[in-house]
């Protein structure tokens, strides 16, 4: 063998020594910064619990050691969704299996919590659902880590490295729930119920019903117009029962407009508090109470405007900041002027405030 | 991120990065005082590989120096509903929106709480990812130390 072809062979096993050891580092790279984020997820998340297990224990009459084996049966909870493969009245299945575990799970923190009123009770059962979602996502990205280690699949990892940036916004924003729901002070979200509680102070709401459990409904006049203001009953963290109230509400007055309210998730890039207006029902979450609304109205052949708060995800779940109130508060108006250019004096609109109204009463 | 978290892991860490690009840059400067005393090409080679080192301690040292806390203030807006007259008050436990807060100092009537909310300086999202430290040592810390961005 000559030289040259020596050098050849030489050259290309470096080479190709270099492309492995590239794509080996890259690897060590992505595991590093796995390892890096699942470190920050696991403390999040325990550190979210021992606030669960203060703030349950602060109303408990029940010994620390037994209160943390309820908290760690609670935050392992799951909801298995009905079968999906007939879906005809699928939206009926989810709404009765989502209507369960609400009920039991707030029985469950009462009885824990049992020196603690019922607003007390709602904020900690919102401060379970968040600890529970905190401990899922941390278990699931874990388990992808440890599955893409165990094969070591450079693509599972590659994969989950990917996510990362996403599953970080919501863990920021699961967090930022934690210190919301366990002092009780309203959060972006809130800013729907805001609205329409400040809309029927400002109206002079001459009545108040409850007409379905943790709702409340708000009856004004505005101009020979008349108003019917729906919204989560506070200041426990809920997110009420729209839909029915929107029935209750539809049972006895001839509506022309459904005005709802919502925080709505902005684009990267989009201004915080930035106002838009819509077409449609203005709620997230699993869409149950969405489709039945969205049922009364094309039933009843109702227009559906909606206006949008525009926040971030972890804006949302945070306690409300300050470009948050302040756009909350243009909402009102915003809404005054829809009702004022969109109903005519004389029929009926309801406004939804939609969202949870912790700290709004 | 807690001020005493920032001040703990600045204390800790800022003496280690300080020694370390200490070191590297006597190195530096020895490996270019024997490259020009020489000419020998395995010093300058030397010398750019601790140069490259040096500039990634320097830029963790500048990442580390610039973690700052910010703090999130809580406050009640209160607010007149006859004259308009408002006021921002530290968040107080018990208050909640439409609660009556006193008296109004200019006209004497009931004080409303108007809106409970961040103060914008303190509203920044917290940023949720892992410390600027090589990671090894990241992992290392948040898994110890319990020391983590956004707290």
């Amino acid at each position: 063998m000559d030289g040259t072809t020596y050098d050849l062979i030489v050259t290309m096993i470096v080479l190709m020594l270099f492309a492995y050891l590239s794509r080996e580092l890259e690897v060590m790279r992505a595991i590093s910064e796995i390892e890096g984020y699942l470190a920050l997820f696991k403390q999040s998340r325990d550190t979210a619990f021992q606030a669960l297990l203060r703030s349950l224990g602060r109303f408990s009459s029940l010994d620390r050691k037994m209160v943390e084996e309820k908290a760690s049966q609670l935050i392992e909870i799951a909801v298995i969704f009905p079968v999906n493969l007939d879906p005809y009245g699928i939206v009926e299945k989810i709404r009765h299996v989502l209507r369960v575990e609400e009920k039991e799970v707030e029985e469950e923190v009462s009885s824990i919590a049992s020196r603690g009123n019922r607003v007390d009770v709602q904020n900690l059962t919102n401060l379970v659902e968040a600890v529970r979602a905190l401990n899922y996502l941390y278990k699931l990205v874990n388990h992808y880590y440890l599955i893409a280690r165990k094969f070591k699949s450079l693509w599972l990892i590659l994969q989950l490295n990917a996510l990362l940036p996403f599953l970080s916004e919501e863990f920021k924003a699961l967090e930022g729930a934690v210190k919301a729901f366990k002092n009780g002070l309203p959060i972006g979200d809130s800013a729907g119920p805001y609205v329409a509680a400040k809309l029927a102070r400002i109206l002079g709401a001459k009545r108040r019903y409850e007409p379905v459990p943790d709702t409340e409904v708000f009856y004004a006049e505005m101009g020979g117009r008349r108003i019917y203001l729906a919204k989560a009953k506070g200041p426990g963290g809920t997110v009420g029962r729209l839909d029915e109230a929107l029935e209750w509400i539809t049972g006895r007055d001839d509506v022309s407009l459904i005005v709802s309210v919502d925080a709505a998730l902005k684009l990267e890039g989009e201004e915080t508090g930035l106002i838009s207006h819509g077409f449609g029902v203005a709620m997230g979450g699993v869409g149950v109470e969405r489709f039945r609304i969205e049922e009364i109205a094309t039933k009843k052949k109702i227009p559906l405007y909606a206006v949008l708060i525009k926040m971030s995800e972890w804006e949302a779940s945070s306690i409300m900041g300050e470009k948050v109130y302040k756009a909350a508060d243009k909402a009102v108006e915003v809404v005054k002027q829809v009702l004022e250019h969109k109903v005519k004096p004389g029929t009926a609109a309801v406004v939804l405030g939609v969202g949870n109204t912790i700290g709004v009463p | 991120m807690g001020e005493n978290i920032v001040g703990s892991l600045k204390k800790k860490w800022l003496p280690v990065y300080g020694v370390l690009a200490a070191a590297t840059g006597v190195l530096l400067v020895g490996l270019m005082y024997l490259y020009a005393k020489t000419g020998a090409n395995d010093y300058s080679m030397a010398a750019m590989v601790d140069s490259l080192f040096l500039l990634y301690i320097l830029w963790s040292i500048y990442k580390l120096a610039k973690l700052e806390f910010k703090p999130r203030k809580v406050v009640t807006l209160v607010r007149c509903e006859k004259c308009g007259y408002s006021e921002e008050r530290d968040y107080a436990r018990g208050d909640y929106l439409f609660k009556v807060k006193g008296q109004c100092p200019k006209c004497g009537a009931p004080l409303l709480v108007a809106g409970i909310y961040v103060k914008e300086a303190g509203e920044e999202e917290p940023d949720f990812t892992p410390l600027p430290l090589p990671t090894g040592l990241a992992t290392f810390i948040t898994t110890f130390s319990g020391l983590k961005r956004g707290d």
